[in-house]
């Protein structure tokens, strides 16, 4: 498009829009094609804005409120005692065979508190941050992984009452307890990877928003009450399941399934890692991060044009 | 390519579209339109920007005006990189920040010292840089003490300086400003204008968009008019703004009033000597008009830039018959540089009289003055409308 005047370089210049093509070049058009190892480089280097960002929901979370992040002690605490008023009133719910069931429960609480809180705050991280989206421009991961992160927090202070709580029932905690890293390491590609789908896909459905809180309440519930200790899980898997490959492959599909396990056998009856249950776990874990990464990546183009 | 220096925007050939298709997201809709999409259907869509060009060179100031809808905002959106543009590149090179305002950038439920961390962090600033302008940012913006109260019992006017004060105090290399300075008190606004000189003189590139056009003329070098998705014009800021003026009000009187008891049947503006309109000299103003039934009242007159905010009114105030009449003024002294101009009137009956016919505020005639050019004000200050005035000096 040239002017129509150009009286020198950098006078005006007066566009005829007649002579603008209707389209732009077909060569010109943008394609979307993530370069997924740059955005990890660059997610890397603005690294503290996730910090930032999970700082100001956690303070905005507890300010004005008169317990403060007394709630963040309270929280699962109420939530355990849902479950073992529910847990006495179902048939067929309640496990943990030797352990006393609160205990059980509430170590069943952790491990999925984090991965629930996450999916939970992470959900709409990106709906609800539409105007700082629209204005800055710094890795659309901070987002979600901020609420990954925010999560991980509250579990951290979720870890007080139950120290509070094997007090109270005279229940040390099995030397075993050292696997806890591993597991929480097999958890957290899981986590990321569907806080990185399920964010991204609301963006455009939002019917993500209605489905997500109902069906996660329900997943607690199974995975929680109706987790297993190792011998039981050994026991009823086999009902279910009745070869072991498929077994496995439950474990690739609902990594949590495995983590969950291995989780409350190590802190509280003194298992090792049981392998066989979390190398699948492993890798079901990271093909769900490899996954939601892609389609994070994939639907970001539309970010701040839909949200 | 050589590498550019950090605040350079550069823009090339960049054309955005958005979805144009009712769509309803609804779940047959969509098996619809796959079923659509596998015969070769594609969604249709409007392009919202076209072949824009742009090279922005690292303090330079550019302005970006039109009416509401035309693509600016959407131009921000793609240079502060936080959208896509469909077609063609968008680059800018070094830190974007764009204003803030309360819950866009501005967290209500922290306080302002928390904010102020928070986005100089966003913009990928360090906490002791943050800290080293902080004392600046909390002066600027007279919040005082109130620096640790959340937000969002600040008042209106604390947030919006608050927010303009971490913008333009954090100096990212380039800075977006879109529509906001109106918004706070004159004498903030002024203070705002020249902290905007002040950090382009330390090399910031700006961005700033705005109905306000005297503003845009006092804070930009350069602008782009865009009307409708197209870029019109792009040049120096006074010549663009100046074009922009004229095609509002040429708009403006091409859209009919509509009827309601006088029309203008015609109307001429001329100089002296029924010549052209000189600055300083006299102007005729010369209305033929028609009315339904006989009223009692006002005509205004008022000279505007094209826009409906005249610089000055006069007013002659009479019982007007019934059927045509022809009503003739004379300016003895036409008191406005060269410049393109558009004369608006009215006609109002006084409030306690029976509303008869009148005629409401409309632009009547676009005409041309020539004589010396507007002096230019000093960057960052703002000339409401440019008045001749015969000045004569003298240096002892």
């Amino acid at each position: 498009m040239e002017p129509l005047s150009d009286e020198q370089e950098g006078g005006l210049k007066v566009f005829d829009i007649t002579l603008v093509p209707d389209d732009p070049p077909e060569a010109s058009l943008y394609r979307h094609r993530p370069d997924m190892l740059a955005s990890a480089r660059e997610l890397l280097r603005r690294w503290d804005v996730m910090f930032s960002l999970a700082e100001r929901d956690i303070r905005a979370q507890y300010k004005q409120a008169v317990l403060g992040i007394g709630w963040a002690l309270l929280t699962p605490l109420v939530g355990l005692a849902m479950l073992v008023i529910l847990a006495s009133h179902l048939k067929g719910f309640g496990g943990g065979g030797k352990v006393p069931f609160p205990v059980w429960t509430y170590a069943g609480l952790l491990a999925w508190g984090f991965f629930g809180g996450a999916i939970g705050g992470g959900t709409s991280s990106l709906v609800s941050n539409k105007s700082l989206m629209a204005k800055s421009h710094f890795p659309r991961e901070c987002f979600p992984m901020s609420q990954v992160l925010e999560s991980a927090f509250s579990s951290l202070i979720a870890l007080v009452p139950f120290v509070i709580l094997l007090g109270l029932y005279h229940y040390a905690p099995r030397p075993t307890t050292v696997w806890i890293p591993l597991y929480l390491l097999v958890e957290l590609p899981f986590t990321l990877g569907l806080v990185f789908f399920v964010s991204s896909v609301i963006v455009t459905m939002r019917d993500l928003q209605q489905i997500v809180p109902i069906f996660m309440p329900l997943l607690m519930l199974i995975s929680v009450l109706k987790g297993l200790s190792i011998e039981e899980h050994h026991r009823l898997v086999a009902q279910f399941i009745t070869t072991a490959p498929l077994r496995e492959l439950y474990c690739v599909v609902n990594p949590m399934a495995g983590v969950l396990a291995n989780f409350r056998a190590s802190i509280l009856e003194g298992f090792g890692p049981q392998w066989e249950l979390l190398i699948p776990a492993a890798i079901g874990s990271i093909l769900y991060l490899v996954a939601g990464y892609a389609v994070f990546k994939r639907l970001e183009v539309n970010f701040a044009d839909l949200t | 390519m050589p590498t550019l220096p950090s605040g350079t925007v550069l823009v090339e050939h960049a054309w955005k579209r958005f979805r144009a298709d009712r769509t309803l997201p609804m779940f047959q809709d969509q098996i619809v339109l796959f079923g659509r999409w596998m015969k070769g259907y594609r969604r249709p869509f409007r392009w919202v920007l076209r072949d824009v060009n742009l090279h922005v060179e690292p303090g330079k100031t550019y302005g970006l005006i039109g009416v509401n809808g035309s693509g600016k905002s959407t131009l921000l959106k793609m240079i502060c990189q936080t959208t896509f543009p469909s077609a063609g590149s968008v680059k800018a090179i070094g830190r974007v920040g764009a204003l803030l305002e309360v819950r866009s950038g501005i967290h209500p439920d922290l306080s302002g010292r928390q904010n102020i961390f928070l986005y100089g962090n966003i913009l990928g600033m360090s906490r002791a840089d943050v800290a080293a302008r902080f004392d600046d940012i909390v002066d600027f913006a007279e919040i005082g003490d109130a620096v640790d109260r959340q937000v969002k019992f600040y008042s209106t006017g604390m947030a919006i300086r608050l927010g303009f004060a971490i913008a333009a105090f954090l100096e990212p290399d380039v800075l977006l400003v879109d529509e906001v300075l109106a918004v706070g008190d004159a004498r903030f606004q002024q203070k705002c204008l020249e902290r905007i000189s002040q950090v382009v003189a330390n090399g910031t590139t700006l961005f700033y968009v705005s109905h306000d056009l005297p503003t845009v003329e006092a804070v930009c070098d350069r602008a782009m008019w865009l009307a409708d998705s197209y870029v019109r014009a792009d040049g120096p800021a006074r010549d663009v703004v100046s074009l922009y003026r004229q095609s509002v009000g040429e708009q403006a009187v091409m859209a009919a009033a509509q009827d309601t008891g006088v029309r203008v049947l015609k109307c001429e503006v001329t100089g002296p000597d029924d010549g052209q309109v000189v600055s300083g000299g006299e102007v005729n103003v010369h209305i033929v008009a028609e009315s339904d039934e006989p009223m009692f009242g006002a005509f205004h007159l008022g000279i505007s830039q094209g826009t409906a905010m005249p610089v000055f009114v006069v007013r002659y105030a009479s019982s007007f018959p019934r059927g045509r009449y022809e009503l003739r003024c004379r300016l003895q002294n036409f008191p406005l540089p060269k410049g393109r101009y558009t004369l608006w009137g009215a006609m109002r009956a006084p409030r306690d009289a029976e509303v008869g016919a009148s005629l409401p505020w409309q632009p009547m005639a676009n005409f041309e003055a020539y004589g010396p050019v507007a002096i230019r004000a000093p960057r960052g200050v703002m000339v409401l409308s440019p008045v001749y005035v015969p000045t004569e000096w003298e240096l002892s």
